[in-house]
């Protein structure tokens, strides 16, 4: 039986960090908030498994994830589109840093984007990213190396963080 | 300890959190409840379309997307049937016009009990038909039987396939679970537990979806029907096989039309 009020507490207690880490992969503020409501309302639709789960918000998050790379693949137009503008949408009042590397995040693969956000934003460890993203362990380390390498070009500012060696990286697990 | 770089993003996204644009629950719980209805619409007119015979192929006994029937599932016995004395349409559509759990067309061809088919005499395996609706798929895989004697078809096939593949794991090989079904294509040409004869084809349903259940989708390639001695015989499909609800397969039939 889907109970409204413990999806609702759910939705409301979670769906602000969820859209952000999700901004933090698509970088557009509309996007992410449109995909992100549409994975809950599909999280609503499986209530009576997803609330099962130990981690609903996980599931919501790899839903948003899945629906974001369909949007990029039906609307390659649009990929291109955000490839040729090199930052993401205007933020009333955010830090610039930020900015900066939400428009660098844009530029390196999808994969490695989803790597280094579920790493450094969600905070997840290796071990989870690899559950979470159904690849090794070995992958995830290679894609979250390579995607630190990748920003450095476009952060000159966290240069030496980004390029530190796999040991600085393994502090999450 | 975090970095720089990580602070700076935890930072910069907790301050974008509280700015977010959010529907109200109850709207995101309306979306949700209007996802359901269509999907049970859709569900929906794929059976009609099964019954009308509409489709081409068709979707029956117990398979739903995410749902995979258990082998021994009441829609398909597991125990070989029963021998008649000639080839009798089976009433696979109920009185009134629904789905009947049975498959269609068990039948002996008169002949003494045959031992089954030994699979290595199995040749040019490879997709035949197929069709999709309704976030399903159905392939119709055949294969020709090469054997020196007319032999039973047997129940279920195993399948092999490659799945994995990246740079550190590499392709992995393994038996594919699946579900046992049974689905028809609108009329009585199928004929499960019938006999095969040599250089004739006999063929098995392998189904797939497509829709959003909620689960990874699995992807298997190279494809192959394993013998009783492990023997693997290639099927040959032209590209992968997906899906998002788990796999699952028809009896070996031959078909009379």
């Amino acid at each position: 039986m889907r109970d409204p009020r413990d999806f609702d507490s759910f939705y409301l207690g979670t769906a602000p960090r969820v859209t952000s880490q999700l901004y933090a992969m698509v970088g557009n503020r509309a996007d992410a908030e449109d995909i992100v409501q549409e994975a809950y309302a599909r999280a609503w639709q499986h209530w009576d498994r997803v609330s099962g789960y130990d981690s609903p918000e996980a599931w919501v998050r790899t839903i948003a994830f899945r629906i974001a790379v369909s949007t990029w693949r039906k609307a390659v137009n649009r990929l291109r589109a955000y490839r040729r503008h090199g930052a993401p949408d205007s933020l009333p009042g955010a830090d610039p840093d930020y900015v900066a590397i939400v428009a660098a995040l844009r530029r390196i693969t999808p994969e490695q984007r989803r790597t280094v956000v579920l790493y450094h934003l969600v905070g997840l460890s290796v071990a989870e990213i690899a559950t979470e993203t159904g690849v090794a362990v070995g992958t995830v380390r290679a894609r979250l190396t390579r995607g630190r390498q990748a920003l450095v070009p476009h952060l000159s500012e966290y240069a030496a963080e980004l390029s530190a060696p796999e040991p600085e990286v393994a502090h999450h697990g | 300890m975090a970095d720089r770089f990580e602070q700076a993003l935890r930072a910069g996204s907790a301050r974008f959190a509280m700015t977010t644009n959010m529907e109200q629950p109850r709207g995101v719980r309306a979306r949700g409840d209007r996802r359901r209805r269509r999907r049970v619409a859709v569900v929906a007119s794929v059976v009609v379309l099964a019954v009308a015979g509409l489709g081409g192929t068709a979707y029956a006994a117990g398979w739903t997307p995410g749902h995979t029937p258990a082998p021994a599932a009441s829609a398909s016995p597991s125990v070989p049937p029963s021998h008649r004395g000639s080839p009798t349409p089976s009433p696979s559509r109920t009185p009134d016009g629904g789905m009947s759990s049975r498959p269609g067309g068990d039948e002996t061809d008169g002949a003494p009990a045959l031992g089954p088919c030994d699979l290595t005499d199995l040749y040019d395996a490879k997709k035949v038909d197929g069709g999709v609706g309704g976030g399903h798929a159905l392939t119709v895989v055949g294969v020709e039987y090469r054997g020196s004697a007319p032999c039973r078809l047997p129940d279920y096939p195993t399948l092999t396939g490659a799945y994995g593949g990246n740079e550190q794991t590499g392709v992995k090989r393994r038996t594919i679970p699946v579900g046992h079904g049974t689905w028809f294509d609108g009329g009585d040409t199928k004929r499960y537990g019938a006999t095969a004869y040599p250089g004739h084809r006999m063929y098995f349903d392998l189904a797939t979806t497509s829709a959003d259940t909620g689960q990874e989708a699995q992807s298997y390639v190279n494809l192959a029907i394993v013998a009783a001695d492990g023997t693997e015989i290639p099927i040959v499909l032209g590209g992968p096989v997906e899906s998002t609800g788990g796999f699952s397969v028809s009896r070996w039939y031959a078909t009379t039309g």
